[in-house]
């Protein structure tokens, strides 16, 4: 009672007024409070569960933070790919690296969220602590949780929406979630060091019975009591968590790990699906190219500096073509092994007299937006599957694939696997 | 008064552990800062009030809404499945979350396919996403996880039974 009238007396002289009426607004607030302090207190009791511990919220946490790590990282790769800076190595081998990563990344996205919201469950009492503010550090720390619990929420469910394709939100995907993933590992990181000691106490059973054992209870209210007796325990939590989050990996994994697509229920994508076989992010009516896709005077023009060729489809046909077995594998997790065949890029170089070491910029028939334009840097240009492909599972290219021609690259990230292509510029 | 968050007290000299938490610590305050920055210098400030939109939401549907629910449901659950055993208890609790879980995933992706493929499966500007018919799926599911759960409750009250009358013998 002491540290709560303590706390209490905090709080009021934050609101002390100091004019005429400050005595009589004294008095509205000790009522106020008061009232408060009981509702919160009986809220709480109604809130509280034996379940809750400080063992379950730091396994819990050690599982969310392991996601989020893996979530952080191999976005980040994804991120790098796509805006490389200078040092950026770009790895393409092997070809099914990207596909990996990013199945990786979406997978353990969606693994993150059955583990948020225990993680969350498991500490709710936090949250309606009275008093609310005790010191200016206490406040900070209670915000500083606040975004990070809502960026967390907001990351996995835009990043959950995105692989729908559905964006049903005021800004930009790409950056949001970008951007909301530094917060979100700035966070962690800040919250790991902040909990550090109670992490460290409560780390292995041992460890956890020894804290619990110590003498020195602090104030933990009976919502926060440690979890014995009958009923759901603790182990139990944890198996259905376990179990949770086993089955929706299982049941949405199948888009980006063919192992699994035979349990592929709850995923956007489905393998092997899609014409030829292939499912596709943007068919050629939403890019708007199916009138010059299909124009018969259809050309590809290949320039360095000051020379510059044309080549017709029969032309492009008549060159030695390669055959390799490659992934497209896109940004929202779903990838799909496919055999294409078409002319190699840096056969394509060499023929305008290009530098190996240049990089490419290659324009699509879609006009503008992330998919109009992209860049080769040399290590995918130099590369021998790296090709401008005219067919695709033993077929001419479908026009929702990029009919005439379009690019394949091994590791690359599907957007920047340019479809529709009609010039291929040096620089 | 010290704050019980902050957990027992850090010994004054500056061992490992003090230097692990500083730099946790440095380390995230730089990425917060960093992750500020880009967003001020990267999105639009109409975008930015839609981002801060978003938050404040997720913090009042989650501790507002989902957080009570499962409340509500935990004590509907202990009074529905008082006088089963602790194990048939866990089952119970075991498989509602389970199924709770899938279908909180499962709910947005049915909308979704009502928002973007307004008359019916297919109907969308690409027939490569959301293909599948998630209704039938997630009954299907559920049928499953009832089916499943009520065989080994069954078989948990069996054998429990069975051993405790064969304990009960002399």
């Amino acid at each position: 009672m002491d540290q709560r009238s303590n706390g209490l007396f905090a709080f009021r002289k934050v609101w002390r007024g100091t004019g005429r009426a400050a005595r009589w607004f004294d008095l509205g607030m000790d009522r106020l409070t008061t009232l408060l302090q009981q509702r919160m207190d009986s809220v709480n009791g109604r809130f509280s569960s034996r379940l809750r511990s400080k063992r379950l919220t730091v396994v819990l946490g050690r599982w969310l933070g392991m996601t989020f790590a893996v979530c952080f990282l191999t976005g980040l790769f994804s991120n790098l790919l796509q805006n490389p800076p200078g040092w950026m190595f770009f790895p393409t081998r092997p070809v099914w690296l990207y596909a990996a990563t990013q199945g990786i990344h979406v997978t353990t996205g969606i693994a993150s969220i059955p583990l948020l919201a225990a993680k969350l469950w498991s500490v709710f009492p936090e949250l309606l602590r009275w008093p609310p503010l005790k010191s200016v550090v206490h406040g900070l720390e209670r915000a500083s949780i606040a975004l990070f619990v809502s960026a967390s929420l907001v990351e996995v469910t835009i990043g959950l929406l995105n692989t729908f394709q559905w964006y049903p939100w005021p800004f930009s995907f790409k950056d949001v979630h970008y951007w909301l993933g530094w917060v979100i590992i700035g966070s962690l990181a800040l919250h790991i060091a902040v909990k550090l000691p109670l992490i460290r106490a409560h780390w292995s059973r041992q460890s956890d019975a020894a804290a619990e054992a110590a003498p020195e209870r602090e104030t933990v209210p009976a919502a926060m009591a440690p979890a014995t007796g009958p009923g759901w325990s603790r182990r139990g939590f944890l198996a259905a968590i376990t179990a949770s989050t086993g089955v929706v990996v299982l049941t949405t994994a199948g888009q980006s790990f063919p192992w699994l697509a035979g349990l592929n229920l709850f995923a956007p994508r489905r393998m092997d699906t899609g014409p030829q076989a292939v499912p596709i992010n943007r068919t050629a009516a939403q890019a708007g190219v199916e009138g010059a896709a299909l124009a018969p005077d259809w050309v590809l023009t290949v320039s360095s500096g000051s020379v510059q060729k044309t080549l017709t489809l029969a032309q492009l046909a008549a060159l030695p073509q390669y055959s390799y077995g490659l992934p497209i594998a896109c940004v929202e997790g779903w990838s799909q092994g496919a055999q294409w065949r078409g002319v190699r890029i840096r056969d394509l170089m060499a023929m305008v007299g290009a530098p190996a070491d240049a990089g490419l910029q290659i324009s699509s028939m879609e006009k503008g937006g992330v998919y109009g334009r992209s860049f080769m840097p040399a290590a995918y240009s130099q590369d021998d599957q790296t090709l401008l492909a005219l067919e695709l599972n033993g077929a001419p290219l479908d026009l929702d694939h990029g009919y005439p021609a379009r690019i394949i690259a091994p590791g690359r990230p599907g957007v920047l696997q340019t479809k529709w292509v009609h010039k291929v510029e040096v620089i | 008064m010290r704050l019980p968050l902050m957990g027992p007290p850090v010994t004054v000299e500056r061992g490992t552990f003090w230097w692990v938490r500083a730099a946790l610590a440095a380390l995230g305050v730089a990425a917060l800062g960093y992750a500020i920055f880009g967003f001020l210098a990267n999105v639009p400030l109409l975008q930015l009030i839609g981002v801060a939109a978003w938050l404040a939401a997720a913090l009042v549907v989650h501790d507002g809404v989902l957080v009570p629910l499962t409340t509500l449901a935990g004590g509907g659950l202990s009074r529905l499945t008082y006088g089963l055993r602790p194990v048939q208890q866990g089952i119970v609790r075991g498989a509602l979350l389970v199924g709770a879980v899938v279908t909180l995933l499962a709910a947005p992706l049915i909308r979704a396919q009502q928002v973007l493929q307004p008359s019916g499966p297919g109907s969308g500007a690409n027939d490569t996403v959301l293909q599948g018919d998630y209704v039938q799926a997630l009954g299907i599911f559920w049928l499953v996880l009832v089916v499943v759960a009520a065989g080994v409750m069954t078989a948990v009250g069996l054998y429990t039974r069975r051993s405790s009358v064969r304990k009960t013998r002399p």
